[in-house]
Order: C-alpha cells, then sequence, then structure tokens
C-alpha cells in the first residue's frame, strides 16, 4: 500500500513538473503549414513562438524532415509590393511572444520531400541560440479566411493575422 | 458636420453597385499568352465573363497561394453564377513556371483557373499594363529567385476593362460584393 502511494505521489510529481514546464520554458502555440498543390516543393510554416524563461534566446535554426531546407523568412512592404527575405535568427527576449504569421514572418520550406495533405502532420525541430532543442508537429490546413465563407472561421479566435 | 461625416460612413459600408467601381482607364488592356487551355489565348476570349485576375509565381510559398485560395473561395461562393466568372493566374517566373506546371498548380484552385505564361519580355509588358511591380532577387536562400512583387487581384468587367484592385487586407465579402455587382449589371 505504501509502495503504491510512493508511485502515484511520483506520477503526481511529475504531471506537476510536466505542467511546470508547459508554463515556462520556450513555448511553441497553434503550428501550422499551409496547404499547397501536390506540385508544389515549397510552402510555409506559422507559429507563435514564447520564450516563458527569464533568460533572453534567439531562434537559430529550423530543420524537418519534410523538406530538404527550412529557412526563416520575413515580408517588407513597400510602395505596394512585398519583398520575401531570409533571416538567420529571431531575436526571444524573456517573457516575450513572436508570431510567425501569413503575409509576414514565417518558415519556408524548401523542396518538399513528399506533397503535403490536409490534417498531415509535419514534425519540426526548432533550434535555440542556448542549443535547447524543441520539436513540435504542425498541421497542415489552409489559413483563416481562405477557407469557405460559411465555415468555421468566424469561431476561430486563433490570432493568424491573416490581414496585412 | 457630424451627420454629413456619417452619412458618407454610411454610404461606404453600404452595398457596391456597379456604379460605384468606375473604368480604370490607366490600367489593363487585351494580351495574348501561352494559356493552359493550349496554345495563345488572348484575355479577349473571356468577353462576356467577369474576371478576377492575378499576378504570381507557383515557387512562391506564403503569399501566393494564400491569395490565390482567396480567389478560391470567392469562386465557391459565387455558386450557381460561377460560370460567369474566369479566374485567372498570370506568372512572372516563365523560367520554372511553364504551361504544365501552371495547369499542375491551378487545378488545385479550381478546375476553371486559367494560366498563363510567355516570354520574359511578352509578360514584362502585360505586367506593366496592368502596373505590376515584379522584381528577381537573387538570393542566398535555397529557393533561388524571390520576387519583389505586389500581389493584387484586379476585377474586370465582362469588357475586359478594370474595375477594382482588391488587396490582402480586403475581406472575400467585399470581393464577391464587387463580383456580383458587375453580374447584376
Amino acid at each position: 500500500m505504501i509502495k503504491l502511494m510512493k508511485v502515484s505521489v511520483s506520477a503526481v510529481l511529475l504531471v506537476i513538473s510536466s505542467v511546470a514546464m508547459a508554463k515556462t520554458g520556450l513555448r511553441v502555440e497553434d503550428p501550422w503549414v499551409r496547404m499547397v498543390p501536390p506540385v508544389s516543393v515549397t510552402t510555409a510554416g506559422y507559429f507563435r513562438m514564447c520564450n516563458k524563461t527569464d533568460a533572453d534566446n534567439a531562434l537559430v535554426a529550423v530543420s524537418s524532415p519534410a523538406a530538404k531546407v527550412v529557412e526563416m523568412h520575413t515580408v517588407e512592404e513597400s510602395n505596394g509590393a512585398s519583398t520575401m527575405k531570409q533571416i538567420q535568427s529571431v531575436e526571444m527576449p524573456a517573457g516575450s511572444c513572436t508570431e510567425f504569421a501569413p503575409g509576414g514572418r514565417h518558415l519556408m520550406f524548401i523542396d518538399l520531400v513528399n506533397p503535403l495533405n490536409k490534417d498531415d502532420k509535419v514534425a519540426v525541430t526548432l533550434r535555440f541560440k542556448n542549443g535547447e532543442e524543441l520539436k513540435a508537429m504542425f498541421e497542415v490546413k489552409k489559413g483563416k479566411d481562405e477557407h469557405h465563407r460559411h465555415g468555421d472561421h468566424h469561431h476561430d479566435h486563433h490570432k493568424h493575422h491573416e490581414h496585412h | 458636420m457630424h451627420k454629413v461625416m456619417l452619412l458618407v460612413l454610411m454610404w461606404l459600408a453600404g452595398p457596391v453597385w456597379a456604379s460605384e467601381l468606375p473604368v480604370n482607364t490607366k490600367l489593363g488592356g487585351d494580351f495574348t499568352l501561352s494559356s493552359t487551355l493550349g496554345g495563345e489565348v488572348s484575355l479577349s476570349k473571356f468577353k462576356g465573363k467577369v474576371v478576377l485576375l492575378n499576378f504570381g509565381y507557383t515557387f512562391c510559398p506564403d503569399i501566393c497561394p494564400m491569395v490565390l485560395n482567396r480567389m478560391a473561395v470567392v469562386m465557391n461562393e459565387l455558386e450557381d453564377e460561377r460560370s460567369k466568372a474566369q479566374p485567372v493566374f498570370i506568372t512572372f517566373d516563365p523560367e520554372r513556371d511553364t504551361v504544365d506546371r501552371l495547369q499542375q498548380y491551378l487545378t488545385y484552385f479550381g478546375k476553371d483557373f486559367v494560366g498563363f505564361t510567355g516570354t520574359e519580355e511578352a509578360l514584362t509588358k502585360v505586367a506593366k499594363q496592368y502596373g505590376v511591380i515584379a522584381i528577381a532577387n537573387k538570393s542566398n536562400s535555397a529557393a533561388g529567385t524571390l520576387y519583389t512583387h505586389s500581389d493584387y487581384v484586379y476585377l474586370l468587367d465582362q469588357q475586359g476593362r478594370v474595375r477594382a484592385l482588391y488587396g490582402k487586407s480586403d475581406s472575400i465579402e467585399k470581393i464577391v460584393d464587387g463580383v456580383e455587382s458587375l453580374l447584376d449589371d
């Protein structure tokens, strides 16, 4: 009986510690990859990245088995035209969150290994300045405001920042 | 004064009538390019239909598929009137975007999407007619050439005249209203 209690206490502790880790630490929220035609060899990935630690950090590299190369790009707009520019790192100050959203900063998947289908999950590894690595599963789907008007996007309060 | 402002706001927020979409006399015009319909096709082939026209390139990962998805949603919204509208995509990347590639790419957005490509010279001429910005940038990115580009959806009436330009921040509803106002004309 005591043994069993010990096991359950440690199980509870384990749950508590994993919740604590999720509340602090580095977090990826709402990760998704844009659905594109099967003939496409490129697509974009979006998410919200939060650094809930006391230390400044930076996202310095991204990789995925779904593409030969994954780069970080940003979009600069001027005089009605957009320019996509590769960026080498994204600063993640302590306690801050950063958006990767359509028409703005995004991951560019180059040379997709296989066509991506709706609801597929794409594994992505994010590498940080402090050496830490984070794995996240990105869901393949269409962007907000790209669904049928009578679809569910009116109930979708996730901030994908489709409008720029 | 406030009353006038309110009236103006109400008018702006009201339904769109074709008369509110004046003919743009500075942009547009006919062109003939290699088409996914086979051979050389002119824009004037679609006379009698409302045309939604967009310029881009299939290698573009973010903005172009987003805009094409929005065009696809607009087309779906037209339902029974779909056949009275023609979605058109013109590439400014002829090196990578062949007719076959455009065909495969556009089918995904709708079987009625028509693509155009051509020589760099011919495409530059059409881009200029429509005031499109498309500048190739050689980058260190593994993606190779990326473009600085505008991304408007052009609304053309049944005579092929430019009646409106829609940006990424315009709602789907606004574009559908624009198309329907021309169909009601």
